[in-house]
């Protein structure tokens, strides 16, 4: 028995001696370290950083040198702390990390302790180097003045328990990094599975809701990894990591893993890990040119994208990743693939989040709309904004319920009172493949072929107007039920929709109507290029059109 | 083992000490002062004795064990202090100014037994008065954070010391250090080898 109890005490003392401790770490540089960075011949573990006599007081008992290096600091539109060089504990763990100190150069040894290979930390991923602008930010204050500012800040009181400041309120290295134990991988204080430990300070407006920390989806396996800094899998447990890393970042400011800001997205959105592949549908002929620039977004740019110089669109623009979820809305509402979002209201005013899908598009397409307009008109406008409003004589009901009550042409369930969005009739023209506005095989990114031909040539043929008859019935067109000269104007003269209407909207002409220039021109007899409303399916035309003047009179077939 | 096989253990405690003997190597061993870094019996000074430094069996300094007979430092201390230091140390305990009253370097070694001597302690082994640049002595073991627990708590019920002892239970010099010889030369009187820093990670479970 007693030989029994003298074993047992033995096994407890070793075997505890070892459990979770840096003896099994990489932080073990001693000649018997698990890692590769290790020492020639060197037994100690605590000797690379610590002493019990003549240590520094930069942290306890310390026994490196410090670096002499001067760092770039992290630094972003949007960051609101004050981030200079490194201080307090930072410094130290620079001291073998910025890749510039001997690793073995520490105050208690005469000689520099040998190690195997390089003197100095190899290149790799822990090797931050002294440009710390693709790493999270350290050695700055958090305090109540820091989240008032940023807004998306957890009160630094309420930090969980290894989450710490240091002794000045500063974050540290040593706010995310345990030194000594490993247990998390990365020597993290917890584990950041589902974002723990990045959300015990970043407190996210919308996060909660968002399909990127919900999302169960996981990846396919296809190359790339969209995950290269994290070894776990699935939307949900990677959460901020999804998209972001807090060291050696792709892209500096915002520390997102990729360095060009749509693959960022696209590493998932190709397929590999969301259900559907939207990045593919950027390369149709009509798109949203996403990659035709890089670095030109900013979250804190005027909600108008400039026309000229500096414009662009990313898929940040339309989508906030922080919000985006699955929830889903009926026209005009945007849905949750779009909360989140900023865009500007039909009367011109900013609005954060946007309630209404319209007012996404009015970022780029109402008053720094581009142009020219793809069909030029004698009521020149290329502000959809202005396109759409209310007030308007006619538009299509977009922004509100239209203004003709008398649609006799319309394919249920489709109402004289119904609203739409813009997404009706821009979109991907593959139905089954992701929705929006990505990209169409179709001019002007319609979700169904639209010829914006002056006049179809010989060959007339529905499907070239396809986007109108989608809910235009053609057979009700051609009978002339709302104008006795539908079907004249169409089959017989194959002139495209387009000669006559303007499908956003027009200020003021009723039923859409707004001629295309310069084949319709003034009428010689009157001088007057106009659509004269004369009651419900009567109106006159007043204009010339390919030289044939059309001007109406009461007797005249100008007027119905 | 071998200590087990060559002497039936007869109790517990001394199963459990020769246990660890077995497994620390020089821990449980004590060498002779006899030749080690504090055996000064070939100064002229000493008169060819060792213990008389430290030590005297008549008329030793009644203000301090064991017999006392060298000459105390009367200096204040500056102390450690770290924002991450839980456990507060105070002005080092008696045992810890017995070593200081050398290594503080400003009473000299041979300044015992009422004289007043000249040869001062220098280099690595003088510590100075101020100890904030020195592990922490003078205070009680903090038992609120990671610790191993069982390397001193399978010991204390058999009665037996540390092998990293307190005194007065607090951490002083004696605690790792033992001045009269471990019994490995060059090993700085350590109590337990520094080799995968085992006296460090004695005590601190990291």
């Amino acid at each position: 028995m007693r030989r029994k109890a003298c074993i047992l005490v033995m096994g407890v003392t070793v075997g505890a001696a070892q459990a979770g401790s840096i003896v099994d770490t990489k932080h073990n540089l001693s000649v018997t370290g698990p890692g590769t960075v290790k020492a020639t011949t060197e037994t100690e573990i605590c000797v690379f950083c610590h002493t019990p006599h003549r240590g520094t007081k930069d942290a306890p008992l310390w026994n490196r040198y410090a670096s002499g290096a001067v760092y770039i600091p992290y630094s972003s539109s949007t960051v609101k702390a004050a981030v200079g060089q490194p201080t307090g504990a930072s410094k130290l763990c620079l001291s073998c990390h910025d890749g510039t100190v001997a690793l073995g150069l520490v105050r208690s040894r005469s000689t520099t302790i040998q190690m195997q290979g390089t003197s100095v930390l190899p290149a790799g991923e822990t090797r931050l180097s002294t440009d710390l602008a693709d790493d999270h930010p350290i050695s700055f204050y958090y305090d109540s003045s820091l989240v008032s500012a940023d807004g998306q800040l957890r009160d630094p009181a309420t930090l969980i328990g290894p989450v710490r400041l240091d002794k000045d309120g500063q974050v540290q290295c040593t706010a995310c990094h345990n030194p000594h134990d490993n247990k998390y991988g990365k020597f993290l204080v917890v584990n950041n599975s589902a974002a723990a430990l990045c959300t015990a300070c970043h407190d996210r407006t919308y996060w909660a809701g968002c399909s990127h920390r919900t999302s169960t989806r996981t990846w396919n396996g296809t190359l790339p990894d969209p995950w290269p800094n994290s070894d776990r899998s699935g939307v949900a447990d990677n959460g901020c990591e999804n998209c972001h890393t807090p060291h050696t970042a792709g892209t500096k400011q915002r520390l997102l893993t990729q360095a060009d800001e749509e693959l960022t997205c696209n590493v998932c959105h190709n397929g590999n890990v969301a259900a559907k592949n939207v990045d593919a549908v950027f390369n149709k002929y009509s798109n949203h040119p996403v990659s035709a620039t890089t670095g030109v977004h900013d979250p804190t740019e005027n909600v108008l994208v400039p026309s000229g110089t500096g414009r662009h669109v990313t898929c940040v623009d339309c989508h906030n990743p922080h919000a985006s979820n699955s929830g889903t809305a009926s026209a005009p509402d945007a849905s949750g693939k779009l909360a989140g979002v900023r865009g500007v209201l039909l009367n011109g005013t900013e609005v954060q989040p946007v309630t209404r899908e319209y007012e996404i598009c009015f970022r780029c397409h109402g008053d720094t709309a581009k142009g020219p307009a793809k069909v030029s008109r004698h009521i020149a406008e290329i502000n959809t904004r202005l396109e759409f409003q209310s007030s308007n004589a006619s538009y299509h009901p977009v922004a509100a319920i239209g203004k003709n009550p008398d649609m006799p042409s319309l394919i249920s369930p489709w109402t004289a009172a119904s609203r739409m969005y813009c997404t009706d009739c821009h979109n991907n023209n593959d139905t089954g493949g992701p929705r929006g506005p990505h990209g169409s095989d179709y001019d002007g990114l319609l979700i169904r072929q639209m010829s914006f031909s002056e006049r179809v040539m010989p060959g007339w043929q529905s499907s070239q107007f396809a986007l109108c008859f989608g809910c235009h019935s053609q057979s009700n067109i051609e009978s002339n039920a709302s104008f006795p000269f539908h079907y004249l104007h169409t089959r017989r003269r194959r002139i495209n929709c387009l000669s006559c209407h303007d499908p956003h909207g027009v200020a003021s002409q009723t039923h859409l109507i707004n001629f295309r220039t310069p084949t319709v021109e003034a009428s010689p007899t009157t001088g007057k290029l106009e659509f004269v409303d004369l009651g419900t399916r009567h109106g006159r035309c007043d204009l010339s059109c390919h030289g044939e003047n059309h001007t109406g009179s009461i007797n005249s077939k100008y007027q119905y | 083992m071998n200590l087990i096989a060559k002497r039936p253990a007869r109790s517990a405690t001394v199963c459990v000490a020769a246990a660890f003997a077995a497994l620390l190597g020089m821990d449980a061993t004590r060498g002779g002062i006899q030749g080690s870094v504090h055996d000064f019996s070939g100064r002229i000074w000493s008169g060819g004795k060792i213990c008389i430094v430290c030590h005297t069996p008549h008329h030793a300094d009644p203000t301090v064990d064991p017999l006392w007979n060298h000459t105390l430092s009367t200096a204040a201390y500056t102390l450690y202090s770290s924002p991450t230091l839980n456990s507060i140390p105070g002005q080092p305990g008696v045992q810890s100014r017995l070593c200081l009253s050398c290594h503080d370097g400003t009473v000299a070694i041979d300044s015992f037994g009422g004289m007043t001597g000249g040869e001062y302690v220098s280099g690595d082994r003088l510590i100075g008065t101020d100890l904030a640049d020195d592990h922490p002595i003078g205070m009680t073991f903090y038992h609120d954070g990671p610790l191993n627990c069982q390397n001193c708590h399978q010991m204390h019920p058999w009665g037996f010391a540390s092998v990293l002892p307190f005194f007065d239970g607090k951490v002083e010099c004696a605690t790792c250090h033992e001045p009269h010889n471990n019994g490995v030369p060059g090993t700085k009187l350590l109590r337990k080898t520094v080799s995968q820093s085992a006296l460090c990670l004695h005590c601190h479970a990291k």
